[in-house]
């Protein structure tokens, strides 16, 4: 993998006034707003202060990792990809790399809520706010996989409302804008079979004793191998005819 | 005559045939390759191609039902500078491509100084600018030159690469605000990263104005005399005139002429004869020896010559009546008309 290349990519992310909207702007904005209304409300064994700044770290990190999308069929509509092919970095590592580049420009959007939180009077552990954060990191790679993924289906034209319907959809599922301990019976059955639903679950377990459990980590790393193969069959049909 | 269809070209195909073979068994490589006369021309050994910078063979590639590259066959000794002309969807963007190994060939061979195209540019022997591309944004000239030099194995630096690229006052531009011309000025740079030894262009002075064209140039010819090999398509032909030591033509995606540019200039019917010719059959002109192919507008003719000397004896004694006769001079605009138009007469006799 080459190190200039993520950082330059990581750079570019960060100067992208789209960015700023959607991993800072929005789900910083929302939580001060929901905080507000919530005030300190108990919510499923643990405060609703606590259960919202997660939904919207979420809420913001689903959003960036599948913006990687966005870059990556910009990157063909461009025909960067084309260009990149003529130099010795090899088209897996491009993808690692985008893989990678998702994934660090959650942390951000993570950190940001996170410290947000943290100012509203969001109160945990050092070590819940450890765990909690790893376990959110952990549970955010079938994201960032499928950001790559979602690069190689749509188009640089398509992104932004295909990625916004995804983030929505997703959300809603893995209770941001319900509660899970509130969603009607057939949402958490479609729920369950969601990455996102588990993503919640597992970013929220440190405090409200919740299990990942076999099921829930199946669910996680079965997406995660659906949404790779997807991008290596699709990442292959575009090498071909690129 | 009568019963030809639209879609095929009635005229007749020996029209062009022994005049292109004359220019296309002038086989430039050959005279920088190792002297091999029993080894036939289409049979590849690992030990010649390595003395050739560009070596292709049979390649093909369709589309759907569309046939872009069809038995292209092509070499290119080091140091050589070869223009690959041709009208659009002459197949010419898609031989690049199978020549940088950015698209599969369905058939054929192609080999880079005896690589495969990967292995070629994983030792930095390439470069290229390639049609239709821009540049990322976000990100400024010299930040972009010196991820994509961390990529290569020796490169160059940077400020090197702009520099002969004569693009330095770029570098701390965002390539968002570059025109069209720069932006390619600066994939320019980009190719000149591995200071390589093929440099391959695709209609790169494209959205270029005509200052920046000239110091495109003008930097082009300091690689080409550092005795670099450059390949690069274009549809200027003014440019494949100036700047080629040898053009090769291609139309339907195979090479239809191939050699200096005075010959293929020579070859666009060297001349052409006009005269008027009352009741003038186009298939009976063209069948006159050196006539390449015949237009009539009314009595008016126009003959395209290979060569006019025979052509315009043969007229004269088959058309006694010929009057008004001139003979002019062609250009690489001619040259090209006559070699890639699938239908070089227009006129009443032919099309019904």
């Amino acid at each position: 993998m080459s190190i200039q290349f993520l950082f330059l990519e990581i750079r570019r992310t960060l100067r992208s006034l789209r960015y700023l909207m959607f991993a800072v702007v929005f789900p910083v904005g929302l939580f001060l707003l929901f905080a507000a209304l919530y005030k300190d409300e108990a919510l499923m064994g643990t405060t609703a202060k606590a259960y919202l700044m997660i939904s919207m770290a979420m809420f913001g990190t689903m959003g960036t990792t599948m913006a990687t999308g966005a870059r990556v069929a910009m990157d063909r509509q461009i025909g960067w990809n084309r260009l990149l092919r003529l130099t010795p970095l090899r088209p897996r590592w491009y993808v690692a790399t985008r893989f990678v580049n998702s994934l660090a420009t959650a942390v951000p959007s993570l950190l940001l809520v996170f410290v947000a939180g943290r100012l509203l009077g969001v109160r945990m552990s050092g070590s819940e706010w450890t765990r909690v954060s790893l376990y959110f990191t952990l549970a955010l790679v079938p994201f960032a996989v499928l950001g790559v993924a979602l690069g190689y289906l749509i188009t640089a034209d398509s992104a932004p409302m295909v990625n916004g319907a995804s983030q929505m959809v997703l959300s809603l599922f893995g209770g941001v804008w319900v509660p899970v301990s509130q969603m009607p019976h057939v949402m958490l059955t479609v729920g369950r079979a969601l990455p996102s639903f588990w993503l919640g679950v597992a970013a929220r377990s440190p405090l409200t004793g919740e299990r990942l459990g076999f099921n829930g980590l199946a669910i996680l790393v079965g997406w995660t191998a659906v949404f790779a193969l997807f991008a290596a069959r699709r990442y292959r049909h575009d090498a071909a005819r690129a | 005559m009568s019963s030809a269809t639209p879609d095929v070209p009635h005229y007749p195909d020996r029209c062009w045939p022994e005049n292109l073979d004359s220019v296309r068994r002038t086989d430039h490589t050959t005279d920088h390759l190792p002297a091999d006369p029993a080894e036939p021309r289409d049979v590849g050994a690992a030990t010649r191609s390595a003395g050739t910078a560009v070596r292709l063979r049979s390649l093909r590639r369709t589309y759907g039902p569309v046939v872009a590259v069809d038995g292209l066959d092509l070499d290119i000794a080091p140091g050589e500078t070869v223009a690959l002309l041709g009208p659009n969807g002459a197949g010419k963007s898609t031989t690049i491509d199978m020549l940088l190994g950015l698209t599969r060939p369905d058939a054929g061979e192609v080999r880079l100084f005896g690589r495969t195209p990967a292995e070629a540019i994983t030792e930095g022997l390439v470069g290229a600018i390639l049609q239709a591309t821009s540049l990322p944004t976000d990100v400024t000239v010299t930040e972009l030159l010196e991820m994509v030099a961390s990529l290569h194995h020796e490169p160059m630096s940077a400020a090197e690469a702009m520099h002969r690229a004569g693009i330095s006052d770029l570098g701390r531009r965002r390539t968002s605000r570059l025109s069209g011309g720069q932006q390619k000025r600066v994939c320019f740079a980009m190719a000149l990263l591995p200071d390589p030894e093929l440099l391959v262009l695709d209609e790169p002075t494209a959205g270029m104005d005509v200052e920046s064209r000239r110091a495109f140039w003008q930097a082009m010819r300091e690689q080409t005399q550092a005795g670099k090999t450059v390949l690069f398509a274009t549809h200027y032909l003014a440019e494949a005139d100036d700047y080629a030591d040898r053009i090769v033509l291609v139309r339907s995606g195979a090479v239809v002429a191939d050699g200096p540019a005075t010959e293929i200039r020579a070859m666009g019917g060297g001349r052409t004869i006009r005269a008027t010719l009352p009741g003038a059959v186009p298939e009976r002109l063209c069948a006159l020896p050196g006539v390449l192919s015949a237009e009539t507008h009314g009595q008016a003719v126009v003959l395209r010559c290979s060569d006019s000397d025979t052509a315009l004896r043969a007229l004269l004694a088959a058309e006694p009546v010929a009057r008004d006769i001139e003979v002019s001079g062609a250009d690489m605009e001619d040259a090209f008309l006559a070699l890639t138009t699938d239908i070089p007469t227009i006129g009443e006799e032919v099309t019904r």
